[in-house]
């Protein structure tokens, strides 16, 4: 063992120093990790620490020592939840710990390291290059952890965690997606303020016009009464006439405003949302196959289009109107205490319980519209998993069952729209009910006040424009209530946008990722394993080297962990432990673009796009001449069944378009692969066999595939496996033989021999049936 | 790049049953071969394939318009003969009804009036036109809306 390893006491944390008595003094610290499980399965927390001369077990009972020399092996048994390290000695079980999926990680680690330094172990790796990973791992996980949260800083956030970023109120961040429309936004602001601003004319209008023109009067501070004016019937149409023309020019002056303002909110609106729309499908392409797995394509079909779409009339006039009618009811407040203030106060007697009710409505319409889109997206999930099946239905005659899913989600989502109906509805007359009541209120007392009290100040045409003053005081709270319905919506739109926003892509180029010349093409697992969320692992501590320009063939039975292999070679997730190079560089390490463009896959269902034929053989390289199309469908087999085609290399595939059958389809995907022209390719071979001459045509398209490039075939087919130089088969996630065909074919007992025995077998009884 | 696909010395010529014969030097004659363009929509004018009877293909004439003038109009005529693609030039009426649509347009090959039975069936190229299938399988071509007359494209307006 090499004397200059690093002690790590430094780094160990103090809950795990502490309990140890001192047990560490004069030890060097290689590694540790912490398990949380005691021998019942109760959660616990308990330290395992490797010293260069013993393992140090902390349990609830004492930290005891194991030198090493006295373990002969360290195991670890994976459970349903929980899984065990087990240090067995010479004759018997030295210790047991327990810990969960959340420790499996480091004790795995840990397993591996103390294995390494038990005497007498040959190691699968060298161990300065243990070493070296050891380092590796460390290195990575210092450099992108949060300090708080312990979670990866995504290299888009710029070194501030996302998560633990304060989470702004939803609707101020879209007001800051609309940033860049902010000169429209405010034109539109000092617009309402001057539309709202105007609204308060009328009724004044009104006022003079019965109080100087139709009935003269004026107050007479001297006999502190009203006395009729003396004016001339001339005098008293000119008055008419002028303030007639006042609100005429006042009504052309604020519509006018107010048209232009219309105009450009839903100019403003309609670019928000597109911003918006385009953010979050761009986000959603950097998002990791793993989200993918988790969220229905329904879901995040309606938070692309509908959802964004929900939030224009919210930007475009929500936000804005909420403004204006708060303004206006400060003015019209204003103006009516100025004019007379015990007339106000009974006109807005019933305001303090409109606001407290609408509040407490809009907290629980907030909480109906999000369960609301619940029942929605689960509806949509109904019809976006029946469209793709539905020969499956059909050929189960399963059409009344399927209508009736829908219907029954369809039902569950009417009766929560009825619910919320019912609520804004019930709200809808009550406000207009109290309103009228305001009205009445002023009818009643301004009413009494005229008829009774001849020295006061209310003329009929104070109390007229109050009267003018009341609905338009009104008004705008019915507006409120009612958009409050509009903003709530989208309010929870917004969330569900954000959500997709906020979710930080896992795989992603680091700061200063390598891009190069060109690749040459070597793979190397180290010590790689792999597991899927919550699951088993698919790989377990996997170590292999490819050399560029090899095909490898890889085989298993399924669920064996060739779909996850190629998965982390693609970069479709990134490893859970270990490394994994090409070109000797970290796969992390790699600019994620720049990697994917120099890696081809051909999958097993060949996706073909909407468009056609050309479009799809070009799909990685959009600018390839339409010789380059034809030489790469040449090459794969393909050109002469789709000049065949009557509208040739412009014929429509994918959805609605011409249907082609797999092998045509596969040919065309090979095509597509092959002007790509990728280093490394990777081929998922399909199971399903076709007639022996198509099967003769991609196979002569896969070997002009394959020529020069580092490929990893899935291989199912026996041409395939033969033509493979190297084939590696996988069991359990391990990697259990390597060889060519003919030396693992040859091996008694071994997994390959009896996988391809058994499938020759099927083959012949096909045969002769 | 493929030899065949640069065209070299051969010939077309039509034979006394008329059936179409490829020769050329050193290879022995095929009788009753197929020309077949390889985009139809989008080079119309290019890359057209000599195909066998039986599908293989034996010549990819890159361009023709390199070739000798008499071979290419032969060439043209070929193609030309061989199908039955009418280029919409003004739209007389689209009638929406229930169901499908009845259209009645001036092709360059005379008048014509076809009903469509989807909206599908219209479908749109990269290039803005429009081929557009009627309900027997017969596949018109719709030019760009902005080459059409205003009343083509107000005929129009409610279907693209």
């Amino acid at each position: 063992m090499s004397e200059n390893v690093e002690n790590l006491i430094a780094e160990l944390p103090l809950e795990a120093r502490a309990g140890l008595n001192g047990q560490l003094d004069g030890h060097v610290v290689l590694a540790w990790a912490q398990h949380d499980l005691d021998e019942h399965n109760q959660l616990a927390s308990g330290w395992v620490i490797l010293t260069e001369t013993s393992v140090i077990v902390q349990e609830k009972s004492g930290p005891r020592a194991i030198a090493l020399q006295d373990i002969s092996e360290v195991l670890t048994f994976e459970g349903l939840g929980v899984d065990r390290l087990n240090i067995i000695g010479s004759d018997r079980l030295l210790a047991s710990l327990r810990y969960s999926r959340r420790a499996r990680r480091d004790m795995t680690r840990l397993q591996r390291k103390i294995q390494r330094r038990l005497p007498g172990k040959v190691s699968e790796i060298s161990n300065e290059r243990a070493d070296w990973l050891d380092r590796v791992e460390r290195e990575t996980e210092r450099a992108d952890t949060c300090p708080k949260c312990k979670n990866l800083i995504p290299a888009y956030a710029d070194g501030v965690c996302p998560r633990c970023m304060q989470k702004r109120k939803i609707l101020w961040r879209l007001l800051d997606v609309a940033r860049p429309y902010r000169p429209q936004l405010l034109m539109a602001l000092v617009m309402t303020l001057v539309v709202a601003l105007m609204a308060v004319l009328p009724p004044i209008f009104y006022q003079h016009l019965i109080d100087h023109a139709l009935e003269p009067r004026i107050y007479d501070a001297v006999q502190h009464k009203m006395v009729d004016l003396p004016m001339t019937r001339d005098q008293r149409l000119h008055s008419l006439i002028v303030w007639v023309a006042a609100l005429l020019v006042t009504i052309i002056v604020s519509e006018w405003i107010g048209g232009w303002r219309i105009r450009i909110l839903a100019r403003a609106g309609t670019n928000v949302t597109r911003d918006l729309r385009h953010m979050v499908y761009a986000h959603l392409h950097t998002l990791s196959m793993r989200y993918f797995a988790k969220h229905r394509t329904g879901s995040l079909i309606t938070r692309v289009t509908s959802d964004t779409d929900r939030l224009w009339d919210f930007i475009a006039f929500g936000s804005i109107n909420v403004v204006r009618d708060v303004t206006m009811i400060i003015f019209i407040a204003a103006y009516m205490f100025y004019a007379n203030w015990e007339l106000a106060a009974l006109a807005l007697l019933p305001l303090p319980f409109l606001a407290v009710m609408t509040y407490y409505r809009a907290m629980k319409m907030q909480a109906m519209f999000g369960r609301m889109w619940t029942y929605w997206s689960r509806l949509t999930a109904v019809v976006g998993d029946a469209i793709p099946g539905v020969k499956v239905i059909k050929a189960f005659s399963n059409e009344k069952r399927e209508i009736g899913r829908f219907e029954r989600r369809s039902d569950e989502y009417t009766a929560k729209e009825q619910e919320i109906h019912i609520v804004w509805t019930a709200l809808q007359p009550i406000v207009s009910g109290l309103m009228q009541f305001g009205t009445v209120m002023v009818w009643v007392v301004g009413g009494y006040i005229i008829i009774t009290r001849a020295g006061s100040q209310v003329t009929l045409g104070v109390l007229t424009a109050f009267m003018s003053f009341v609905a338009r005081f009104y008004a705008p709270i019915m507006e409120l209530a009612n958009s409050n319905r509009m903003i709530t919506r989208a309010a929870s739109s917004a969330q569900r946008v954000f959500e997709v926003l906020d979710t930080p892509p896992e795989i992603y180029s680091r700061k200063g990722s390598v891009r190069q010349e060109s690749l040459q093409g070597s793979i190397e697992f180290k010590q790689v394993s792999f597991s899927y969320e919550g699951a088993q692992p698919a790989l377990r501590e996997v170590s292999l080297k490819i050399e560029p320009g090899e095909m490898i063939g890889l085989c298993g039975p399924s669920g064996a962990g060739k779909s996850t292999f190629v998965n982390l070679v693609s970069r479709f997730y990134d490893v859970t432990d270990g490394q994994l190079l090409i070109d000797a560089v970290d796969i992390r390490d790699y600019d994620v673009h720049w990697l994917r463009r120099q890696t081809g896959l051909v999958l097993q269902e060949p996706y073909l796009f909407h468009g056609t034929v050309a479009d799809n053989v070009r799909y990685g390289n959009p600018d390839a001449s339409p010789e380059e199309v034809i030489a790469a469908a040449r090459a794969a087999n393909a050109h002469d069944f789709i000049v065949a085609f009557p509208d040739g290399y412009d014929t429509l595939v994918g959805e609605r378009g011409q249907s082609l059958s797999g092998g045509e389809r596969q040919r065309i995907s090979i095509a597509r692969a092959i002007l790509h022209n990728p280093r490394i390719l990777i081929l998922d071979e399909a199971t399903s066999s076709v007639d022996s001459e198509t099967e003769q045509k991609i196979q002569q398209a896969l070997r002009n595939l394959v020529q020069g490039r580092t490929t990893i075939a899935i291989a199912h087919r026996l041409s395939t496996l033969m033509a493979a130089d190297r084939l590696i088969v996988l069991d359990k996630g391990k990697v259990v033989e390597q060889g060519t065909h003919e030396e693992l074919f040859e091996k008694e007992g071994g997994v390959y021999a009896k996988l391809l025995k058994t499938q020759l077998e099927m083959n012949s009884m096909r045969a002769f049936a | 790049m493929n030899p065949t696909l640069i065209a070299d010395d051969f010939d077309l010529i039509v034979d006394a049953r008329g059936r179409l014969v490829l020769k050329r030097p050193g290879l022995e004659d095929v009788t009753d071969v197929r020309l077949r363009r390889a985009f139809p929509w989008s080079s119309p004018g290019r890359y057209v394939s000599v195909r066998s009877s039986e599908g293989k293909e034996l010549l990819l004439i890159s361009d023709p318009a390199t070739l000798p003038p008499a071979l290419r109009e032969m060439i043209e005529r070929q193609l030309r003969d061989g199908s039955f693609i009418p280029r919409i030039e003004r739209i007389v009426d689209v009638d929406v009804r229930f169901g499908y649509q009845q259209w009645q347009v001036q092709t360059d090959r005379g008048m014509a009036e076809f009903r469509v039975k989807e909206r599908e069936d219209i479908r749109f190229m990269t290039d803005g036109r429009y081929s557009v299938k009627d309900a027997d399988g017969n596949v018109y071509e719709l030019p760009r809306l902005d080459q059409l007359d205003h009343a083509s494209q107000r005929a129009l307006q409610s279907l693209l």
